[in-house]
């Protein structure tokens, strides 16, 4: 029998200085406890996984198994004592997600709280925008000083679990980004069926993602590109195979290397590349892929960090937050090309931000609207108009379905639906439940849409000539009216014209008639 | 294809060495009397487990040869051959050398015969009070099954006369391992005379049987296969499964008999059948049996004059008595060279761990601990006291098993978390990891060792001790106890090297690069101290490095398949030191290019350790602690005294010194420059004062 302990008396690690991230991941459940020194800078004290079937569950068959959400039960578990042993609160971490890749399975919600019952941990997923977040962060502090990052035009592929990101970034900005349904587990499971072996499993591989493929040739067909790196769990897991101290693979190698590897048994490449079984089934796939890539680009080298793909995700998890401004603005700049794209009128659309923007802050306790929120709009200001590229005439509704149908980087797809209807309603009807993309929204969301649009509409009908005639404003609420003062502004009769035509949602929203005042 | 030498034969070489310290007229008699027991005792467990498992590799059919080309019956029978030889050795020693030797300096061995009427008597209320008690005759049922008899014990074979119906029959008398093998036998003068137990049982075994008449005896001892492995997948509690094979063990299958050459035919013939023992397991000898367990008259008191000069282990000069293990760590790196540097500052650290309470854990593998083991005391009371203590007890420690059950459930009802060993892989990575929160941060305190935590052995045994807190070193000691505790996969380290997943390949790699070096002319130098080297892929890559122009210098106290001195080994000299200490530490150095990578490690160059056990290999990158490492490889292939070359038919020749060569032997070199050390330290804190100042 084992005696009851005493009651711990320890004094834990400053639990504020200790920082904490778990991740359901496809194929593999991890958490790291990270320290903070006096900077900011975390130093990792524990990192722990396990492997655990997810993506194969859940490409294999839609769901995810009873049995596997119990290993990752009795993963987390485990992880708790490690917890608890470091004197920290088992059931408060600072970051718990799961990967997108479980938003594919039928079941995800029962998974999610069959963990939250059993731990005692709500888990959130990572979404697209999350998870291209993370890729921006590895690539800004992980693979900076790879020689490919100072190459003129670098390409940054990740291929993930079940989707592949790529990330163009010239002189060392992101100046666009790609989302292809193609990915290591999802191939895995597709050609599985094949019962292909060595190269014609290779073959099959290529087939299956010529699609794919074909659509990034075509999207990178206007740039030529300097460097590539390629990032993936998979990938890095064996990239000291690959590659010695970072330097370059010649993609003759990067070939053979493919071979060799499609030619051993799972176990073989467990043992040869000390991995666990789940990431040796999608080793091939991930080779085949990547190399499939960077063939189709025509380069004749590639870049694989070393360095440990999860670990630094985790980390990356707990770090992301103080580096929102730079990844905003990047998401900014993202939209500024897509606008350039449509030849819309960028001068018209900043200055719209900026006004927007002039709202938000003077208005805040008005819209309780998060900086996630802000930035949207931002983004909707930015790209209002791209819709007159197709046509003058309903441009709005142009501009709805081209926002809806482009990648915007760091914006996942409930992200780029706000912003396109945000953007559709800028000006005509208001939001109307017959819309399908504003009634598939949820209460909360259609809500957002409708602020968001509010503001949209007011600071559009001030930029009514598209001519920036108003830069200064004053915002006075009183009696029921939102005024708005133009100092040094002697005639805005076009203006309050617009706006006798676009303030309608924002009385309806927020209750207040707008009001234009000249100085006079 | 490399050639190799035999594995079975080199072992055997290796024991010869051990038997030739006892023959040597320089030892002091006790010494020569202790090694004549190591021998015998290293025998004992070669037939248990080699023997027995090439027993069962025989019987399951299998014609698979070793890597020197031996079948299992050739094997065996190789074994036999040699082994014969060197008990005869043995025999002819014990009974023309020691004993005679002995009873010169007062410590005599009687035979039954040699007993005085007066002796008898006393012997005979000795055998009543306390030895008749604890014994248990069999009788031998000549139409029923025979009897079981344990292993490693000696019994006594009877023939008995019953006069009544003029019958004979025959017992089988097991002497329990309780009792005493010697028996002292009071002297008119100052002798220590005694009397081993199987004669005296012999002498009065008539009593336990009344009416009968004892008309002949004899003793022998029989030795089962060790080799019974528990059935992990099978095994619901390892712990539970542990004790069937501690139990299976005693009546396993019979790997040999030993039995008296004087014995009767018949008894001779009854033992053999009563032990299911073929011609091939007999082995006769002219003595006593079990000579092992003579190893505790070497410890005789008052005959200090008859042993070697008491060599303490000294206080290490990185250690400050005064300061706490955690203050002397965090100012430096520490390294001891046990057992000429004292032990005590590793179980110091776990006992201080214990007690502070800002420690939040420990954490630690026990492979195989002393009997009264102050480290696991230390674990008891850490747990007691609430720090998450967390124990990875091996049960697989072969015969260790019942001693190591009993610590972990010992530490298991004080509330540590107890993991019973790694699935399919032998846990034999000596580490120790604290965790300490100093200042609002967590710092994690290591010892990463090549000896066992085991306050006995690390007197006898020399093994090199690592004490550090640096981060990289205590993440990776964190990942290891992640994994062995099954919490985490186990992932890609930053300094330390773990076995099976990366020692092996890395071994190879700087093999490799020496070779390569020297291919391209560059000096290149490999050098190696282990207990055993056995790898086959380790050694071609030796031979390959050999050819390419590397000088590899290997010391290697035991098995060595690698053969010195041939065309495809010129380069390579290996060297085996059998002194007072076991040679026990593996050390490993490789020259890079004059930039030296130097490792300490848990694991022989065996595949068994590389491949199916969890081990360290702990990289030194601190410059002073290399530097001594490197002196100390050196050292060995200096001595002149205790050193054996191997030669390249596996046998060895003693290393004497050159022609004007001054006598050199490391082990006392190590004693004494710890000792000069030592006492240069005292000196210096004699000379400093640290003054008692009012606390703030």
């Amino acid at each position: 029998m084992v005696l009851a302990r005493k009651k711990r008396n320890i004094t834990p690690a400053d639990p504020a200085n200790i920082l904490t991230a778990l991740h359901i991941g496809a194929s593999s459940v991890s958490i790291i406890i990270a320290e903070r020194d006096e900077k900011g800078n975390l130093t990792a004290i524990d990192f722990l996984e396990q492997p655990a079937p997810l993506a194969q569950d859940v490409f294999g068959g839609n769901v995810v198994s009873n049995a596997t959400t119990e290993r990752i039960v009795t993963i987390i578990r485990g992880y708790q004592q490690t917890l608890s042993e470091l004197g920290l609160d088992p059931h408060n971490l600072t970051r718990s997600v799961a990967t997108n890749v479980l938003h594919e399975a039928a079941n995800h919600e029962a998974v999610l709280n069959r963990i939250r019952i059993a731990c005692g941990l709500p888990i959130s997923m990572i979404d697209d925008g999350e998870m291209t977040r993370l890729i921006y962060l590895k690539t800004r502090r992980r693979i900076q000083h790879l020689p490919a990052m100072g190459q003129r035009t670098a390409l940054v592929v990740h291929v993930g679990p079940g989707n592949t990101r790529a990330l163009l970034f010239q002189e060392g900005l992101i100046t666009r980004y790609t989302s292809y349904r193609m990915g290591t587990h999802r191939t895995r499971e597709a050609v599985e069926a094949s019962n292909a072996e060595g190269l014609s499993l290779l073959r099959v591989i290529r087939e299956h993602a010529s699609g794919n493929l074909a659509q990034l040739r075509f999207d990178f067909s206007d740039v030529s590109i300097d460097g590539i790196i390629l990032i993936g769990y998979e990938i890095q897991s064996v990239a000291s195979s690959l590659t010695k101290n970072n330097e370059a693979c010649t993609l003759k190698d990067f070939r053979k290397f493919t071979a060799e590897t499609a030619n051993l048994s799972d176990l073989e490449a467990v043992k040869r590349f000390q991995l666990d079984y789940q990431t040796a089934e999608a080793l091939v796939p991930s080779l085949e892929i990547n190399l499939a890539i960077a063939e189709t680009l025509n380069l004749k080298e590639v870049h694989i960090p070393t360095s440990e793909y999860e670990q630094g995700l985790l980390h990356d998890l707990l770090a992301s937050r103080e580096l929102t401004g730079s990844f905003a603005a990047e998401v900014l700049r993202s939209a500024r090309i897509l606008s350039d794209r449509y030849h819309s009128d960028a001068d018209h659309g900043e200055h719209v931000g900026k006004l927007c923007e002039h709202f938000l802050t003077s208005l805040q306790d008005l819209h309780n609207l998060t900086a996630h929120d802000a930035l949207l709009l931002q983004v909707a200001a930015i790209l209002h108009e791209v819709g007159t590229y197709v046509s003058a005439r309903a441009h709005h509704k142009h501009s709805e379905y081209i926002i809806l149908n482009s990648e915007i980087f760091g914006l996942d797809r409930l992200d780029v639906t706000i912003v396109a209807l945000v953007s559709r309603y800028h000006r005509h009807s208001g939001p109307k439940l017959d819309h399908p993309s504003y009634a598939a929204l949820t209460v909360e969301d259609r809500i957002r849409v409708c602020k968001l649009a509010a503001i949209l509409r007011v600071a559009d009908a001030l930029e009514r000539t598209h001519a920036q005639r108003i830069s200064k404003i004053e915002i006075i609420r009183a009696s029921g009216k939102l005024r708005i003062r133009l100092p040094g502004f002697e005639d805005a009769a076009i203006e309050r014209l617009a706006m006798d035509s676009k303030a309608d949602l924002f009385e309806q929203v927020f209750g207040l008639a707008v009001v234009i005042e000249e100085d006079i | 294809m490399p050639e190799y030498n035999n594995r079975e034969l080199s072992w055997l070489e290796f024991n010869q060495r051990v038997l030739e310290q006892a023959q040597r007229e320089s030892l002091p008699l006790l010494e020569r009397l202790k090694f004549l027991a190591i021998s015998a005792s290293n025998l004992d467990e070669f037939f248990q487990v080699r023997v027995g498992s090439l027993m069962l590799l025989r019987r399951s059919g299998r014609k698979t040869r070793e890597n020197s080309g031996f079948t299992p019956t050739q094997n065996l029978a190789a074994i036999r051959e040699r082994v014969l030889k060197m008990t005869a050795d043995q025999y002819d020693l014990l009974n023309h050398t020691l004993i005679p030797a002995l009873a010169v300096k007062g410590i005599v061995l009687l035979s039954p015969q040699q007993l005085s009427d007066s002796q008898r008597a006393q012997t005979a209320i000795a055998f009543e009070d306390n030895i008749s008690p604890l014994l248990t005759p069999l009788a031998m049922d000549e139409n029923g099954t025979p009897p079981t008899v344990p292993a490693l014990h000696i019994v006594l074979a009877c023939r008995l006369f019953d006069p009544a119906d003029q019958t004979t029959r025959h017992v089988l008398i097991p002497i329990h391992e309780n009792l005493p093998r010697r028996i002292a036998v009071q002297t008119d003068g100052e002798t220590n005379a005694f009397i081993l137990i199987e004669d005296l049982v012999a002498t009065h075994a008539d009593r336990l049987f009344p009416g009968e008449s004892i008309t002949a005896t004899t003793a022998f001892r029989v030795t089962r296969n060790g080799d019974i492995a528990v059935q992990e997948e099978d095994a619901i509690d390892l712990a539970d499964e542990m004790e069937d094979v501690l139990t299976a063990r005693r009546f396993a299958d019979t790997v040999r008999l030993e039995i008296r050459s004087d014995a009767p035919r018949d008894l001779s013939r009854m033992i053999r059948t009563v032990t299911s023992s073929g011609a091939q397991e007999i082995y006769s000898h002219a003595g006593p049996l079990g000579l092992a367990s003579f190893m505790e008259m070497a410890f005789l008191p008052d005959y200090d004059h008859l042993r070697d000069e008491d060599w303490p282990a000294q206080s290490s000069p990185s250690i400050t008595p005064s300061a706490s293990m955690f203050e002397t760590i965090a100012a430096g790196d520490v390294m001891l060279f046990h057992p000429y540097e004292s032990f005590d500052p590793v179980i110091r650290l776990i006992e201080e761990a214990a007690a502070d309470p800002d420690v939040i854990a420990i954490k630690q593998i026990l492979y195989r601990t002393a009997r009264q083991s102050r480290i696991i005391d230390a674990l008891i009371k850490a747990a007691e006291n609430g720090k998450h203590v967390t124990v990875l007890v091996e049960l697989k420690a072969r015969f260790d098993e019942a001693r190591n059950l009993n610590r972990a459930d010992e530490l298991q009802r004080a509330g540590a978390q107890i993991v019973y060993g790694v699935k399919n892989l032998k846990t034999h990575a000596k580490v120790c990891l604290v965790l300490r929160r100093e200042s609002g941060h967590i710092r994690r305190y290591v010892h990463l060792g090549t000896g066992n935590y085991n306050e006995t052995t690390s007197r006898l045994y020399t093994d090199l001790s690592y004490l550090t807190c640096k981060a990289e070193y205590g993440n990776d000691a964190s990942l290891l106890f992640n994994a062995v505790t099954g919490r985490s996969k186990l992932l890609r380290f930053q300094r330390l090297i773990p076995a099976p997943s990366a020692m092996k390949p890395r071994l190879l790699d700087l093999i490799a690069g020496e070779a390569e070096r020297a291919k391209q002319g560059l000096p290149a130098k490999i050098i190696a101290k282990t207990n055993s080297l056995q790898d086959p892929e380790i050694i071609a890559a030796l031979y390959e490095a050999s050819q390419a122009g590397v000088e590899v210098k290997l010391n290697v106290r035991g098995i060595c398949c690698l053969i010195p001195g041939k065309k495809f080994s010129k380069n390579i000299e290996v060297v085996s030191v059998i002194d007072r200490f076991l040679e026990h530490a593996r050390l490993f150095y490789f020259h890079q290019g004059g930039d030296p990578e130097v490792f300490i490690a848990s694991a022989d160059w065996m595949t068994r350790n590389l491949e199916k056990r969890v081990e360290l290999m702990i990289p030194i990158e601190q410059k002073i602690i290399k530097r001594r490492l490197i002196r100390i490889l050196d050292a060995f292939f200096k001595d002149n005294q205790n050193a054996y070359r191997i030669l390249p038919d596996g046998t060895s020749q003693k290393i004497n010194p050159a022609k004007g060569e001054k006598p050199f032997r490391a082990q006392e070199h190590f004693h004494q420059q710890s000792r000069r050390a030592a006492k240069a330290r005292e000196h210096e804190r004699s000379m400093t004062f640290e003054p008692h100042v009012p606390q703030e």
